[in-house]
């Protein structure tokens, strides 16, 4: 697998998914990794987590600030933040990183058939590192108007 | 002509964001049903009026192709048309939700005026509303 040819996927997929979809103005950002963005035992992250196969296999795990997910939902929702559930800020989280994912395989090979399993969320602090077991990864930040967020895929040859 | 549509999808905030597309689309509808996956999708099923189905492929419990496959086995249910929504993006994968019965698919993400354009034809209606059909993402007003 090209690692070029799937960056290239998944920065179109995010723009896809985030700006089309849920109306979130989004830019690259600098950062080239975690670290740059936030420490591990950052307070009030969020990570959502889905593992997939095909013709590459691995997983994908999506990074954001709690307040972020809750200001998404509620922008689509219509309601105000302080009334939103956790459970639809988190619902949110997980939509988003199975379209993106879903989305980032569909622009890469329209006739290839992957499977994704439900995203779930996870530890923010336990999936903070890669997973050198993992094969190659991706990391990609981006910026919105007042937050960041970032994802990483890890892939290897199925 | 407002249509009954049922939406089925494991997450609430995606149900909703459907909703709003749906509505502002300005596809005629006459009431939401809601569920969260295949098997609460069929209940529903017997028990209201529906004259659309929109579903998402992967649920816990029955996903989208099971609710195909389940409703194509009941007299009642077979003929409602089935709109598969999903990531799944694979030619394979389509064609095998169109084999087994959905009248067709809308992949995500997508617009107020896919939305239209996929439910319009499916139901049988013209297109004369065509120029209102808003597909920027500015002019949205949820």
């Amino acid at each position: 697998m090209d690692k070029t040819t799937l960056t290239t996927a998944m920065r179109t997929s995010i723009s896809d998914v985030l700006e089309t979809m849920f109306f979130l103005p989004i830019d690259a950002s600098d950062a080239e990794k975690i670290e740059d963005l936030w420490p591990a035992d950052q307070a009030g992250m969020l990570a959502a987590r889905l593992n997939y196969k095909g013709p590459i296999r691995g997983h994908c795990v999506l990074y954001m600030p709690e307040k972020l997910a809750i200001d998404i939902t509620a922008d689509f929702l219509g309601e105000e933040s302080a009334g939103l559930a956790d459970d639809q800020a988190h619902g949110t989280v997980k939509e988003i990183i199975n379209m993106i994912v879903g989305n980032t395989f569909g622009l890469l090979d329209p006739q290839a058939v992957f499977d994704l399993d439900i995203p779930s969320l996870v530890s923010f602090s336990e999936n903070y590192a890669g997973d050198a077991q993992a094969g190659q990864e991706i990391f990609l930040a981006l910026d919105t108007l007042e937050n960041q967020l970032a994802i990483r895929l890890c892939f290897s040859s199925s | 002509m407002a249509y009954n549509i049922l939406i089925v999808d494991d997450s609430l905030p995606m149900r909703a964001l459907i909703k709003k597309v749906v509505k502002a689309s300005g596809f005629d509808v006459g009431e939401f049903f809601e569920a969260s996956n295949g098997k609460e999708a069929c209940q529903i099923l017997d028990d209201a009026w529906l004259d659309l189905v929109l579903t998402d492929y992967n649920m816990p419990e029955m996903n989208g192709l099971e609710l195909l496959d389940t409703m194509q086995q009941n007299e009642n249910h077979k003929v409602t048309p089935v709109v598969m929504i999903t990531t799944e993006g694979s030619q394979q994968r389509i064609e095998e939700f169109m084999a087994r019965g959905a009248a067709d698919y809308i992949k995500k993400p997508f617009t107020p005026g896919e939305i239209k354009q996929k439910l319009s034809a499916i139901m049988g209606e013209t297109q004369d509303g065509q120029d209102d059909i808003d597909n920027s993402d500015e002019d949205l007003d949820f």
